[in-house]
């Protein structure tokens, strides 16, 4: 039920421990798990430093005259309220406890009247008002049902006191209810913790797990790289680095691109044979090289020069310079270069050639290897042959 | 309220900083892993050469056969024929003789035929890579069967140790 307009889910029991109620003249400390409250003058009498840690000051403060409530320190500063030390000592000494000035009430709701009774006050309050009257554990009974004369006999009444009712000759009409089941007003907490200060210190603890977080996952990084460095430096160990190393890598890279194509040259010979045998060229000389030795072949050139007078004009050598580029199997392209004699000459373009005649110089290769051996290849000579 | 502030700040602090080296590091970690790639590779390069040492130890001629008549004797030539002649001094890489390079030139009055036997039989020895065929380039000597021309076969030879490699 819905009291005070607020939601009704806190109350008084659930949000505090220890709760000490200080009345006019007396003070009721409700221990936490304890039915038996403790009566005395004030709450300092009653209370003890572990208890005040988790203790709850509850008190009815009256109203300047313009209606505001007065100091709430002043007031619990009692005797010496004008006493300004007075009422900045007691600030000191009561500012971290939960302060609940109960006269700071909403009202209630329409045709409700909701009565506490705690310490030596009688304190109830309705749509209009709150108001505090004195009572005594022999009398509250009977002050409550005068207070009651003042209002309508349908209307609704909460009573929330820890008293006990069994000795009582006449129970007061209402509902009763424990004192810890008091719905908690915001607007009664006049020190209610702000967001901050209510979350300062999750916020601190989950700050700290997470700067731990990231250093934890930071960490396991630092040890990932930290691992991969060792790796890196355990593998160059491993690499040879002599300088002689360099130098026959290079001779070899070299002598492997130079032997890549040797298989081709036979093959290209032949086929400049068959190419001018097709053409019935008259030749004078035949010529195939590479045109830079020193570098590992690419292409070849071939040169081929015909007989001295063979042919007269372009109208004889056309023919078989066309001839000769389709009787063979290797020339990529061939060219009349300028000159007074019939020069022809012919490019072979090695990557295609060396594709084209794989699987022929692999048969080659195949074959030699079962033919040939590797080493000491001069075969055993003949006693009296070395002239 | 200090410790809500000192706790947002712990926040905040955590969170940019370990952004910022997390991206760091993941930058170092990728440039270290790179790194790790790369000398694995030069590693294995390195292992590699002592494969291709073995293997150009097959292609190529021991120490000792770069002889003259022994070649000729391995290509079947010879005076008054095809002659074998090395042009100039071998050629090392570096310091170490373990490899190095002979550049040969056969020479001398043959047939067509007769050279397509030498340069296939070049082909299936070890060592011998030829860079330049040339048929009738120059006249035979007097006297010379009319079918025979002057060949001329230049190429390299190529050598090894095997007391090094």
């Amino acid at each position: 039920m819905a009291l005070f307009g607020t939601k009704p889910t806190i109350t008084l029991g659930s949000k505090f421990k220890n709760i000490c109620f200080i009345g006019l003249n007396r003070v009721e400390f409700m221990p936490d798990k304890t039915e038996d409250a403790i009566f005395g003058d004030t709450w300092q009498d009653v209370t003890d430093e572990q208890t005040r840690k988790k203790l709850c000051l509850a008190f009815f403060a009256p109203r300047e005259l313009d209606g505001e409530p007065v100091n709430p320190f002043a007031f619990l500063a009692g005797e010496e309220a004008d006493d300004e030390d007075a009422g900045a000592m007691m600030r000191q000494a009561v500012e971290h406890m939960p302060l609940l000035d109960l006269c700071r009430m909403a009202p209630a709701t329409v045709n409700t009247v909701n009565i506490l009774v705690v310490a030596d006050v009688i304190y109830h309050w309705d749509v209009n008002d709150n108001y505090v009257q004195p009572t005594t554990q022999y009398s509250w009974g009977r002050d409550i049902k005068q207070i009651l004369k003042a209002y309508a006999r349908n209307i609704d009444v909460n009573i929330y006191t820890n008293w006990p009712t069994d000795q009582m000759a006449e129970v007061p009409k209402g509902t009763m209810h424990p004192v810890r089941s008091l719905p908690l007003d915001p607007e009664v907490w006049i020190n209610m913790p702000t967001f901050q200060e209510q979350w300062g210190t999750h916020v601190l603890v989950a700050s700290l797990l997470l700067a731990c977080g990231v250093y934890g996952v930071l960490y396991l990084q630092q040890q990932k790289i930290d691992k991969i460095s060792e790796q890196i430096r355990i593998v160059q160990q491993q690499i040879p680095r002599e300088s002689r190393f360099a130098s026959m890598a290079q001779a070899i890279n070299e002598q492997e691109k130079h032997m890549h194509p040797r298989a081709l040259f036979p093959y290209i010979v032949k086929d400049m044979g068959h190419a001018i045998h097709g053409a019935q060229m008259k030749i004078e000389n035949l010529e195939v090289k590479n045109p830079r030795p020193q570098d590992p072949p690419e292409n070849l050139l071939v040169t081929i020069e015909a007989e001295k007078d063979a042919y007269q004009g372009w109208l004889e050598e056309e023919p078989v310079a066309k001839a000769l580029l389709l009787n063979s199997a290797t020339l990529k392209a061939i060219r009349k270069p300028p000159g007074n004699t019939f020069k022809l000459e012919g490019l072979i373009d090695l990557s295609n050639t060396l594709r084209t005649f794989q699987e022929v110089i692999a048969q080659q290769k195949r074959d030699a290897q079962s033919d040939t051996p590797t080493r000491n290849v001069l075969p055993e000579q003949p006693e009296g042959d070395a002239s | 309220m200090m410790r809500f502030t000192l706790g947002m700040a712990i926040c905040c602090f955590a969170f940019i900083i370990g952004a910022y080296l997390y991206f760091e590091n993941e930058d170092l970690l990728t440039v270290k892993t790179r790194g790790l790639r790369d000398v694995e590779e030069e590693r294995d390069a390195g292992k590699n050469l002592q494969n291709r040492i073995r293997n150009i130890r097959k292609i190529s001629m021991v120490q000792g056969d770069d002889q003259k008549f022994t070649i000729e004797r391995l290509l079947d030539i010879g005076a008054p024929g095809m002659e074998l002649r090395f042009v100039g001094q071998p050629r090392t890489s570096g310091s170490s003789r373990a490899l190095y390079r002979h550049t040969f030139r056969i020479q001398g009055p043959t047939t067509y035929g007769d050279t397509l036997e030498v340069l296939q039989k070049m082909a299936n020895l070890p060592g011998f890579t030829v860079y330049k065929y040339c048929f009738a380039c120059s006249k035979p000597p007097k006297g010379t069967p009319e079918e025979y021309q002057m060949v001329q076969i230049e190429g390299y030879l190529y050598v090894y140790d095997p007391n090094v490699l």
